[in-house]
C-alpha cells in the first residue's frame, strides 16, 4: 500500500450518481425513465415505535386470544361493500406492466387469504378475474381496454386520479413493453412509446367528478363501492373534495409508491411520504365528520406487518401493497443472476422494470422470461407473505392490548425523532412532548389526556387549543 | 370547484333573484359548501348601497350591529335606509367620496366586520349552505334587477366560510364582482405583485385575485373588456369566470377549456351557467345553447334604447 | 337550424297510449315563450304539462313492437329512468322515449340491449355512455361526454353537444349535427364520430384508432399526438396539433365521406372537395432526441 497516495474525495453535491445522471442525459436528450420506486430516503414508519402493554394496561395472549383482522371497505353508499379478511389489499398494477403469470399468481394469492387485487392501466385480464375472487376495476385517465361489461364484473371500482410515484403526471410505457398483445388490448400500434394522459377524458375537476361517480353508480346499479386513488400531494384538500364528490373509499399512495416506468425525477421529488399522508388524511376526514364513514387505504412503501400496523394506528383502515407483493413474487431475488448483470444491475438493486427484461419473469411480456415465474409457487409465496403480515399486525395489536387491529391508535406509538413527532403528532420517547401543531392531528380530537400533553408541549402558545384549523391556517 | 350562473336582462328589469336561485339550487350539486349572489338593480333613493357582513359570534349578539354601522356611516353621508338580515347589514346612503375610505371606516367598527360589496347597483349576498336555505334567510328570489352573477362553492384549497365564498367584489371599485369555477395556479405570484402595488386581499381564496387583478387593470385605465381579455394570458390554471359591472356582464374561459359554461341568448336576455340543466330549471323551454370556447371572452351591456346593440367581443387569442 | 318539419314526422311516427304529447317548447315558436317571460314574473316550473306517463303505465307485451314506450323524466329519478330502460329492454321493448329530459345527466348509461332510446329534448352529461348495442336519438342538445367509452351502437344528436363528445369510444357511431365543444373524440379507440358543425380545442387529442368527420372548423390542437386513426376536416383548423399531418384523399376516402354524410343528412354542410384528411405523422411514436422542438411539448 502506497502511503503517499492521496485520498480520493467524492463530493456530496456532485456525487458520482449525480454526475452519471448528467452523462446519461447528455446522450439521451430527455428525462430518465425507470421502474420500481424512489431510491431516496424519506421520513418513514421506522421513526416510530410501539409502546405495548406492560403494567398500566394488560396485553392479550398472543398464540391464544383473539385479534380480529376483518376489514370492511365501502360502507358509505354501496349495497355490497368489500369485506377483507385482513386489512391488506393488492394495489393496482397493469397487465402490461406485469406478466400474465404475475397477475394470475397475485389473484390466486388474494383469493386464498381473502383480500382484493386491482386491475391496472390496460383493463381487465380475464385470467385475473378468474383467479381473484374480489377484483377492483380501475377507471383510469387513459381508459386503455376499458370495457363496461368488465366494469359490471368487478367487485369495486377505483377512479384513478394518480399514483404516489408520479402525482399530477400521466403514464409512460416505452415501446419495448408494448407487445402485440398489449398493443391490441390498448388499441395502440405495437412498439410505440405509449404516453398516457394525466386527466380523464370525460371530466375535469371534483365538481364534474360528482356527475362521473353518479354515472358509474348508475352503470353498476349502485351496488359496488367506488374508490378514488390519489397520489399523496395536497392530501387534506383532496380528501375533502373526494368526500364531497361522493366516494366510498379513499386510496392514498405516498411518494414511496411503486411504478413500472416513470420519470425518476417524479419519484424522488413529487408527492409526500406515506407517513405524513396518512396523518393528514385522517385529520381531514375527522374535520369533516367522515371518520368511520369513508374508509382510508394507504399505500406507498408498506414493507410488511410493522408498517401496516403503524399505518393502522395512525388512522388507516387498510394498507395496499404493490412493490411488497412483487418482491414476495420473486422481484430482486438472487436467482438468474447473470441476467441481472446483463441489465447492468444486481439482485437487491434492480429497478429495471421499464426494460421489459425482468430476470424473474414479473414485469415482462417476453414468453421465455415469463416462464420463470411458476404461477402456483408464486401464489404460495405471496399468500405466505400476506399471512406473515397479518400475524405481525396481530402480534403488535395484542401486545398493545387490542382484540381488534382497528383499535390501534396513535397513542400506542411514540416518536423516535423530532421530525416524526412533528409530522405525526406522536410524542417523542422519554418525554410527554409533542412538537408542532397538535390541533392538526387526529388525536387532538380525543380526550383530556392529550389536553395535558398539549398544555406542556414545546410550542407553548397553542395551549389547549383543539381545533378545526384548516390547511389554509396551517400554512399562513 | 364550483357552479356559476349569470343573467342579464337587456332592456328592462327582471326577476334576477328568482332565476339565479333556481339555477343555483340545481348547481349546488357541484358546489355544496356555500351559495353567493351579486345582484344589480336600481336604487330608488340614495346613490350607494353597501352590504356588510358581521360575525355571528356569541360575544357579538348583544351588539346592535345595525345601529353601530349606521352611526359610522352617518359620518360620511346621509343614511337613507338600513336593515339587518342574517349575517348582513344593508345600508343605502348618499356618498360621493372615496370608497376605500368608507370601507375602512366601516370595517374598523369591530372584529369580523367585512364590507362585501359597495356600489350604486351591486349587492353581494353570500353564505354557507345551499341556495334554498340562503334564499329563505335573505329573501333573494323576490329581488328584481337588471343583471346578476352567482356561485355555488365546492372549496378546493381555502377555507370553507362566508368570507371565502364567492362572489368577490373588486374592492374598492364600485360595482365590480367576480365568480369563478376552477383553480388559479399562479395565485400566490399574482397576489404578491398586487399587494406590493398596494392592493388589499381579504381572504386566501385564489378566486379573489381575479377580482383584484381586474380592479387593478381598470385603475390603470383599461376597459372591462380589455381587462378580462388580458386575464386569459395572465392567469394560469383552470378558470371559467363571470364578471359583472354596473351595466355589463361577461365571461372568460381558460386556454384549456377545463371548466364548463353553457350560454343562451335571446333578444331579451342572456343567461349562462355551468350546466344546461341549471338553465332549464330557470327557463322551462328548449333553449338555443352553446358551450363557451377555449380562451373565449365575451361581454354584454345593458341596452338603454331599442337601437343599442349588445357589446360583442371576438374570441381572444 | 333544423327544427319543425323533420321533428313533426318523428312525432307522428310515435304512438302514445292515453297521454297527449306536448314537447317542452320544442315545436313551439320561440317568440311566445319569450313574451311570457318578459311580461310576467316567472312561476316555478310546472312539470306536469305534457303528460304523466309514468312507470306504471309501461307495457310489457312483446307484440306491440311498433309501439313506443314513454318515460316522463320529470316524474322520475335518474335511478328509476335507467332501471326502467334496462327492464323494458329486457322485456323486449324496442323503442323508449324519454320526455322532459331537462338536460339531466346520466340518461341511458350502460345500456347493453339493442333498444332505441329517443330523448325528446336536451340531455346532460354522459348520455348514452358505456353503450353496447343501443341506439340513441337526442332531439335537442347534450352536455359533456355523450357516448363516452361506447363499445357499439349509434348515437345521433340533432343539435349541439358540449365537450368530450365521444370520449374514448371503442366502437359504434356518435353523430352531432350541430357544433361540439373541446376535446371531441379525445383518446378515441375506434368507431366513428361525425360532427355537422364546428369543433373545439384539442379535438382528436391522443386519437388511437377510428375515424372522425368534422364538417365545420376546428379550434387549436386538432389531432394532437394522434397515434393512429383518421380525421376528415371540412372547414379550417386554427392550428393542427403536434404531429398531425394532412395527407391526400383517395377515392375510397371520398366515397366513405359521401356515404356517411348522406346517411346522416349532412351532405349539404360541406362540399366533398373541401375535405382534408388528417393523420399521425408518426414522429411521436418513438422518442427521438433529434426532434427536440416536437418532443419538448409532447413528453
Amino acid at each position: 500500500m502506497d502511503s503517499e497516495k492521496p485520498l480520493v474525495r467524492y463530493g456530496q453535491l456532485w456525487s458520482p450518481e449525480v454526475m452519471e445522471d448528467v452523462h446519461v442525459k447528455a446522450e439521451l436528450g430527455r428525462y430518465r425513465i425507470r421502474g420500481f420506486s424512489t431510491l431516496k430516503k424519506f421520513i418513514s414508519f421506522d421513526e416510530l415505535t410501539f409502546v405495548p402493554c406492560t403494567l398500566s394496561r394488560i396485553p392479550l395472549e398472543g398464540y391464544r386470544e383473539q385479534c380480529t383482522t376483518e376489514t370492511v371497505l365501502g360502507t358509505r353508499f354501496a349495497k355490497k361493500p368489500i369485506v377483507l379478511k385482513t386489512p391488506i389489499t393488492i394495489a393496482g398494477m397493469s397487465f402490461g406492466a406485469l406478466s400474465r403469470n404475475a397477475k394470475v399468481a397475485l389473484g390466486r394469492a388474494a383469493t386464498r387469504v381473502g383480500i382484493t387485487t386491482t386491475t391496472g392501466d390496460g383493463g381487465m385480464l380475464m385470467a385475473e378475474r378468474e383467479a381473484s375472487e374480489q377484483l377492483v376495476y380501475q377507471v383510469l385517465p387513459s381508459r386503455y381496454g376499458f370495457n363496461p361489461h368488465h366494469m359490471r364484473m368487478a367487485n369495486a371500482l377505483e377512479i384513478v386520479i394518480g399514483q404516489g410515484a408520479k402525482p399530477g403526471t400521466g403514464g409512460v410505457l416505452l415501446g419495448q413493453k408494448v407487445s402485440e398483445e398489449i398493443g391490441a388490448m390498448r388499441e395502440l400500434p405495437a412498439g410505440v412509446d405509449q404516453r398516457s394522459p394525466v386527466r380523464h377524458p370525460d371530466w375535469t375537476g371534483p365538481d364534474d367528478m360528482v356527475v362521473k361517480i353518479e354515472e358509474l353508480r348508475e352503470a353498476t346499479d349502485w351496488e359496488i363501492p367506488i374508490y378514488v386513488k390519489i397520489g399523496a400531494s395536497r392530501v387534506a384538500d383532496d380528501v375533502k373534495l373526494a368526500v364531497k364528490a361522493g366516494v366510498d373509499v379513499i386510496v392514498l399512495d405516498g411518494t414511496e409508491g411503486g411504478t413500472a416506468a416513470s420519470p425518476d425525477i417524479l419519484m424522488d421529488h413529487t408527492g409526500i411520504p406515506t407517513l405524513a399522508a396518512v396523518v393528514e388524511a385522517k385529520a381531514a376526514l375527522q374535520e369533516i365528520g367522515m371518520d368511520g364513514v369513508v374508509q382510508l387505504v394507504v399505500s406507498g412503501g408498506i414493507r410488511g406487518g410493522v408498517d401496516a400496523a403503524k399505518a393502522l394506528a395512525l388512522g388507516a383502515d387498510a394498507v395496499s401493497i404493490g412493490t411488497g407483493a412483487l418482491i414476495a413474487l420473486n422481484c430482486n431475488r438472487p436467482i438468474y443472476i447473470e441476467d441481472y448483470h446483463a441489465l447492468g444491475t444486481e439482485p437487491y438493486a434492480c429497478h429495471h422494470c421499464h426494460t421489459g427484461r425482468c430476470p424473474v419473469g414479473i414485469t415482462t411480456q417476453d414468453p421465455e422470461l415469463m416462464k420463470r415465474l411458476d404461477v402456483d409457487e408464486a401464489a404460495d409465496r405471496v399468500a405466505n407473505f400476506i399471512n406473515s403480515m397479518t400475524m405481525e399486525i396481530q402480534m403488535l395489536a395484542r401486545a398493545c392490548g387490542k382484540s381488534n387491529v382497528h383499535d390501534l391508535e396513535p397513542e400506542d406509538l411514540r416518536a423516535l425523532t423530532l421530525d416524526a413527532s412533528f409530522v405525526t403528532g406522536v410524542p417523542v420517547v422519554g418525554t410527554n412532548l409533542v412538537f408542532g401543531r397538535p390541533d392538526l392531528w387526529p388525536q387532538a380530537h380525543s380526550n383530556g389526556h392529550r389536553d395535558e400533553m398539549n398544555h406542556h408541549q414545546a410550542n407553548g402558545k397553542q395551549g389547549k387549543k383543539k381545533g378545526k384549523r384548516t390547511h389554509e391556517e396551517r400554512t399562513r | 370547484m364550483c357552479g356559476i350562473a349569470g343573467i342579464l336582462f337587456k332592456q328592462q328589469e327582471g326577476p334576477i333573484g328568482e332565476i339565479l336561485i333556481q339555477m343555483l339550487a340545481d348547481l349546488n350539486r357541484r358546489g355544496p359548501d356555500s351559495t353567493g349572489l351579486a345582484l344589480y338593480g336600481n336604487l330608488p333613493k340614495g346613490n350607494l348601497v353597501v352590504r356588510i357582513k358581521v360575525d355571528e359570534d356569541a360575544r357579538h349578539e348583544s351588539m346592535n350591529w345595525e345601529a353601530s354601522l349606521v352611526e359610522t356611516a352617518q359620518e360620511y353621508g346621509k343614511v337613507r335606509d338600513s336593515s339587518r338580515a342574517g349575517q348582513y347589514v344593508r345600508l343605502v346612503m348618499d356618498y360621493d367620496g372615496a370608497y376605500e375610505e368608507l370601507t375602512a371606516a366601516l370595517e374598523a367598527s369591530g372584529e369580523g366586520v367585512e364590507v362585501f360589496s359597495m356600489g350604486q347597483h351591486l349587492e353581494i349576498v353570500k353564505q354557507m349552505g345551499k341556495a334554498r336555505a340562503v334564499d329563505a334567510t335573505y329573501g333573494l328570489s323576490a329581488i328584481r334587477g337588471t343583471h346578476g352573477i352567482s356561485h355555488t362553492r365546492m372549496a378546493t384549497e381555502s377555507r370553507v366560510d362566508i368570507s371565502h365564498s364567492h362572489p368577490f367584489w373588486a374592492r374598492p371599485f364600485p360595482d365590480i364582482a367576480v365568480v369563478h369555477n376552477g383553480h388559479i395556479t399562479n395565485y400566490h405570484k399574482l397576489r404578491r405583485r398586487l399587494e406590493i402595488k398596494g392592493h388589499h386581499f381579504n381572504t386566501g381564496n385564489d378566486s379573489e385575485v381575479i377580482a383584484v387583478y381586474i380592479a387593478d387593470m381598470m385603475q390603470q385605465g383599461a376597459t372591462l373588456d380589455d381587462a378580462v381579455r388580458s386575464t386569459v394570458t395572465t392567469l394560469d390554471g383552470s378558470f371559467t369566470y363571470l364578471v359583472a359591472t354596473s351595466d355589463s356582464i361577461g365571461f372568460a374561459r381558460d386556454q384549456f377549456a377545463l371548466k364548463p359554461l353553457m350560454i343562451t341568448e335571446t333578444d331579451e336576455f342572456v343567461a349562462m351557467a355551468s350546466e344546461e340543466m341549471a338553465l332549464r330549471k330557470a327557463f322551462p323551454f328548449e333553449l338555443e345553447t352553446r358551450e363557451a370556447q377555449a380562451r373565449e371572452v365575451r361581454t354584454w351591456k345593458l341596452e338603454r334604447a331599442a337601437s343599442a346593440k349588445a357589446l360583442e367581443s371576438a374570441v381572444a387569442g | 337550424m333544423e327544427r319543425g318539419g323533420g321533428l313533426v314526422l318523428v312525432l307522428l311516427a310515435i304512438r302514445f297510449i292515453g297521454v297527449p304529447y306536448t314537447p317542452d317548447g320544442f315545436a313551439s315558436p320561440h317568440e311566445d315563450k319569450h313574451k311570457a317571460l318578459s311580461s310576467t314574473q316567472l312561476h316555478p316550473l310546472s312539470l306536469q304539462d305534457g303528460g304523466d306517463a309514468s312507470v306504471s303505465t309501461i307495457f310489457t307485451i312483446k307484440e306491440r313492437v311498433c309501439m313506443a314506450v314513454t318515460l316522463d323524466c320529470a316524474t322520475l329519478t335518474i335511478r328509476e329512468i335507467n332501471t326502467s330502460i334496462k327492464r323494458l329492454a329486457l322485456e323486449g321493448e324496442r323503442e323508449i322515449h324519454l320526455i322532459h329530459p331537462e338536460a339531466r345527466h346520466n340518461l341511458g348509461v350502460a345500456v347493453f340491449d339493442p333498444v332505441t332510446i329517443v330523448v325528446e329534448g336536451t340531455a346532460g352529461y354522459f348520455c348514452g355512455s358505456m353503450n353496447d348495442g343501443a341506439t340513441f336519438h337526442v332531439l335537442g342538445n347534450c352536455g359533456w361526454s355523450v357516448g363516452e367509452c361506447m363499445l357499439n351502437g349509434e348515437i345521433v344528436v340533432e343539435r349541439n353537444a358540449a365537450s368530450g363528445t365521444g370520449a374514448s369510444i371503442r366502437g359504434g357511431t356518435v353523430v352531432v349535427k350541430g357544433h361540439v365543444g373541446a376535446r371531441t373524440g379525445v383518446a378515441q379507440k375506434g368507431g366513428l364520430i361525425v360532427v355537422g358543425g364546428d369543433t373545439g380545442y384539442m379535438t382528436g387529442f391522443m386519437m388511437q384508432r377510428g375515424t372522425m368527420i368534422i364538417c365545420g372548423n376546428a379550434a387549436e390542437g386538432l389531432g394532437d399526438s394522434m397515434y393512429s386513426g383518421t380525421i376528415y376536416l371540412g372547414g379550417e383548423a386554427t392550428q393542427l396539433g403536434n404531429d398531425a399531418v394532412i395527407s391526400e384523399m383517395n377515392e375510397e376516402d371520398k366515397r366513405f365521406l359521401s356515404e356517411t354524410l348522406a346517411k346522416y343528412g349532412l351532405s349539404h354542410k360541406r362540399a366533398l372537395a373541401d375535405f382534408k384528411k388528417i393523420g399521425s405523422g408518426g414522429r411521436l411514436h418513438n422518442f427521438s432526441k433529434a426532434d427536440f422542438e416536437l418532443w419538448r411539448v409532447a413528453m
